[in-house]
């Protein structure tokens, strides 16, 4: 359209300025057209469709480049079920090995907790997990109530629960103490 | 110069212009590429690892980082390519556990994150491998038809490649999986591989002289208002379509003839028995029948409930609410079912549903009218009026237009996927297959009335399975009881019934568990159904945790006849424990033999102390016991410790003392979820343990003691271990 425009503009001056400046106004405006596409787009989208992909969880908006630069770090957020996979997991193995003496929720009021002396820790309780890095309760799980200097009715799990599996129940441990402290809360699934 | 030409500075000057226009015109598409979302997300990703540098060598890293579509090939799955990884940029960085998405480290799973680059995303994910942007990807775009699995339901990926109802590791699907069957879903919905299901609702022939129509109308008004606990779903019948049904099933003719036999037993309508269709059974079920007469009058209450306790009725049955639940509730049974019926069915049920699960007891006819009298007296339900009331003489036969009738409700709502009549199915499956149904895309899916669901295949799903007539009038799949947490197991499972074969590679079938106990002891373990709660070799139930394929190498043969006739009690926290078949001295012993020489397993050592423990391993197992492993903790001994483990008083009477040993070494290796955990003891611990063990007296004046009493090692105390050498003179 230029091109064509310049070789009418040999000929004719008007008709010349007229074909051009259209040309570059919509030359102009393609550019900015794509661009605009290219940037904006898929940062609205994002939220949709990841929204739409998981769960009901709230929306957050979609911060552009610019917010993610002010606020330090802020990347858009995939809602997530209440418990992650590895909390579920955590929660699936904590029923089988461990809620017998530390209770369904981690109180320490399993149904075999009346046999033991000590009584075995309430393991949701917030204070106490404050106290104690996920290194810390991994081990204990790890190597038993021994290891830590605690009553040894606690077993060693180190050789029945891979690493995988023991941190996936410090995991649902952390959800439990964290449920807690939100309490008056339904149980997460 | 010459004078200036106008013209020719225009051209000039336009000329300028397009060559900019056309620069131009060549840098969009660089320009769009250079702005394309995953480039912001990487070059967040890459100020994200510059920030959290915490060496000279990680921010050399960082910096280094490449900008551009990364992706997974996968040759052997079609060819795949999953770009994920193009914006999903942390998932194997540990540092990344804590972020937010796309960044965050993948959780921890059996496959992650060695099997990344083997398995890509989309095998389990779903959505579109290959597209570049974040709502192409996710396959949130019309005419994709695998969106993006929403996480909740993850688990229904493991199911597309492990096949088999147990899939380990992942406890929902397996759960979902087993509910399908327990439900009954393949009774009506073809889907591949389940052809073999098989249906554990009752055979419907002979209803009149089981149970009363009062029974039967209520219950098929609202199956649940009887038994909270039944499987069985709510049609939703109207008064007259509960009419006519009653009047077809209560015209069904009995398999077998309560009133009609005689000694012979073989006058009426019997069905073939299988492995116990011997002649001495037939004939001793003639002589059942004969005492049924006398034992369906009368009868002791308080011994009833005395032998209904001891029966253990509750490690199948539910009473209130309290037992197993793998078998039907117990309480208000009175007003279903008449009590010669009962009489006939407890001295043997399988003559009347030969696929049922319950085992034969050897009840005496006093015991069956003692039994049957309390069962009549105290498990009745308020709600049902008395059936002398209500029970029409069973002369008086209804219309047979009702019976047409009834008969066409039973075939249009596929009353016989479930319910055989005389082993019959009189419907076929009337549902649409389901295999496939998790590739199925939304837009092919009957939304009908819920204008309120998101228009996606899982929530469809949870609507159909939880609430089925909602969709539309006049649909037939009835109404199951499901509580939120089975809705989300069932639809796991449907959302693995994928269509696509897989490359074989990817696929994992499941081990077949098919064992059949040979012989003589096959019929006997047959009638007393040992593997309706037992499993040999990964086959049968699942009500008890011993499998019993290695029982011989762990138990004494003396023990486990004497348990046979009578059991003790080894965990008093369970609700499930053996029951007391009272089976015959012989049989028991023929099956206690049996076990010892055939159910083995040869890695286990039969024998640690041929010449009996010392004491020092004694004392020092002692020590070991309570000290140092804290086994008190779980385990009882003389009336003190936990009781989450079996009672060990007597230990060494029941097992063997090389089992033991084998057990303390690697209990997971008996069974995979064995609770206690693996000590990683030493072969000096484990010894001394095991003598320990072997030398905890039985408790005094107790049953062990006196069953013990046949294995030798009763009443020794310090230096019982010695005992158990006699366990080595074992019957070839």
């Amino acid at each position: 359209m230029v091109w064509a425009g310049l070789a009418i503009g040999a000929r004719n001056r008007s008709a010349a300025i007229r074909g051009g400046l259209i040309g570059g106004a919509l030359v102009l405006a393609a550019v900015l057209a794509t661009i605009n596409t290219g940037m904006g787009a898929p940062a609205d989208s994002t939220m949709q469709s990841a929204s739409a992909a998981t769960t009901a969880s709230p929306v957050t908006t979609a911060p552009t480049a610019a917010d993610s630069t002010a606020q330090g770090y802020a990347v858009p957020t995939l809602p997530i079920p209440d418990l992650g996979y590895n909390a579920r997991e955590g929660r699936a193995l904590f029923h089988h090995y461990c809620m017998n003496c530390h209770g369904e929720e981690g109180k320490g009021d399993g149904f075999n907790a009346y046999n033991l002396d000590p009584r075995p820790r309430a393991l949701a309780d917030s204070t106490f997990q404050a106290t104690h890095s996920d290194d810390d309760l991994a081990a204990a799980i790890r190597a038993g109530g021994g290891s830590v200097g605690l009553s040894t009715a606690m077993p060693p799990w180190g050789r029945t629960l891979n690493e995988r599996k023991i941190r996936n129940i410090v995991d649902y441990l952390r959800a439990l103490a964290k449920r807690e402290a939100r309490s008056g809360e339904t149980p997460a699934r | 110069m010459s004078p200036k030409e106008p013209s020719s500075d225009r051209l000039w000057f336009w000329f300028a212009v397009s060559s900019v226009a056309f620069l131009i015109v060549l840098a969009i598409s660089p320009v769009k590429d250079y702005f394309r979302g995953y480039r912001r997300y990487q070059t967040q990703y890459r100020s994200l690892l510059t920030r959290s540098a915490g060496s000279l060598k990680e921010l050399k890293q960082a910096r280094a980082q490449h900008i551009g579509i990364h992706q997974i090939w996968l040759p052997g799955f079609d060819g795949r390519v999953d770009r994920c990884v193009t914006c999903h940029l942390g998932l194997e960085d540990p540092r990344m556990a804590k972020v937010t998405e796309p960044f965050r480290q993948h959780p921890r799973t059996p496959h992650t994150p060695g099997d990344i680059p083997r398995f890509g995303c989309v095998i389990c994910h779903q959505g579109q491998g290959r597209a570049t942007t974040v709502a192409e990807a996710h396959g949130s775009v019309p005419d994709w038809s695998s969106p993006l699995l929403p996480l909740r339901y993850t688990e229904a990926a493991c199911g597309r490649c492990h096949r088999g109802d147990e899939v380990p590791e992942a406890s929902l699907l397996s759960e979902g999986r087993a509910l399908m069957t327990r439900v009954g879903c393949y009774g009506c919905h073809k889907v591949a591989g389940q052809e073999g299901w098989k249906t554990e609702a009752p055979d419907l022939a002979g209803l009149a002289q089981k149970t009363n129509p009062a029974w039967l109308k209520a219950w098929l008004h609202a199956p649940r208002s009887l038994r909270p606990a039944t499987w069985m779903p709510n049609f939703a019948l109207s008064d007259g379509e509960i009419d006519s049904l009653t009047a077809f099933l209560w015209t069904r003719p009995p398999i077998v003839e309560l009133g009609a036999e005689t000694a012979g037993g073989t006058a009426s309508r019997e069905v073939d028995h299988g492995a116990h269709a011997e002649h001495a059974q037939v004939a001793s079920q003639g002589e059942d029948a004969d005492q049924s007469r006398t034992a369906s009058q009368g009868g002791d209450v308080d011994h009833g409930k005395v032998l209904f306790s001891a029966s253990r009725c509750i490690s199948c049955h539910t009473v209130e609410g309290r037992g197993n639940g793998s078998a039907p509730e117990l309480s208000g049974i009175a007003s279903e079912v008449n009590r010669r019926w009962l009489v006939a069915f407890l001295g043997d049920p399988q003559r009347f549903y030969p696929g049922i699960r319950m085992p034969r007891y050897h009840f005496s006819p006093h015991d069956l009218a003692d039994l049957s009298a309390y069962m009549m007296e105290e498990l009745t339900d308020p709600s049902i009026p008395e059936p002398s009331v209500a029970t029409p003489s069973p002369g008086v036969r209804p219309a047979e237009k009702a019976i047409e009738a009834g008969k066409e409700i039973y075939k249009r709502l596929g009353c016989g996927s479930c319910h055989r009549i005389n082993g019959e199915g009189i419907a076929v499956p009337i549902g649409p297959e389901l295999t496939g149904i998790a590739d199925k895309p939304a837009a092919q899916l009957d939304f009908g009335m819920r204008e309120d669901l998101p228009r996606r295949l899982p929530d469809w799903l949870a609507a159909k399975v939880s609430d089925p007539r909602s969709f539309r009038q006049g649909l037939r799949m009835p109404q199951f009881n499901l509580t939120e947490h089975q809705v989300e197991a069932l639809v796991t499972a449907l959302l693995s019934l994928g269509r696509d074969p897989l490359p074989a590679a990817y696929v994992m079938e499941a081990p077949q568990h098919d064992y059949t106990p040979p012989g003589h002891f096959g019929q006997l373990a047959g009638e007393y159904r040992c593997l309706s709660c037992h499993q040999i070799n990964g086959a049968g139930g699942d009500i008890s945790t011993a499998p019993l394929g290695a029982e011989g190498s762990k138990v004494k043969e003396a023990w486990l006849a004497s348990y046979l006739k009578l059991p003790t009690t080894l965990r008093p926290i369970l609700e499930e424990r053996m029951i007391p078949l009272q089976i015959p001295d012989d049989q028991a012993a023929f099956m206690a033999n049996f076990v010892e020489n055939v159910l083995r397993d040869d890695r286990i050592p039969e024998e640690i102390f041929p010449a009996g423990a010392a004491y020092e391993q004694i004392e020092r197992g002692r020590k070991l016991f309570y000290e140092r492993y804290g086994c008190q903790a779980c385990h009882m001994v003389g009336g003190r410790g936990g009781y989450y483990g079996p009672l060990l008083d007597g230990a060494a009477a029941r097992l063997k003392t090389g089992w033991i040993y084998w057990w303390l070494k690697g209990p997971q290796r008996w069974r995979a979820d064995v609770r206690e955990p693996d000590y990683g003891l030493d072969d000096t611990d484990a010894r001394d343990l095991t003598a320990y063990v072997a030398s905890i007296p039985p408790p005094e004046g107790s049953g062990l003691g006196r069953d013990a009493g046949s294995a030798g090692s009763a009443g020794n105390s310090g230096k019982a271990a010695t005992g158990t050498k006699r366990g080595k003179g074992r019957k070839p």
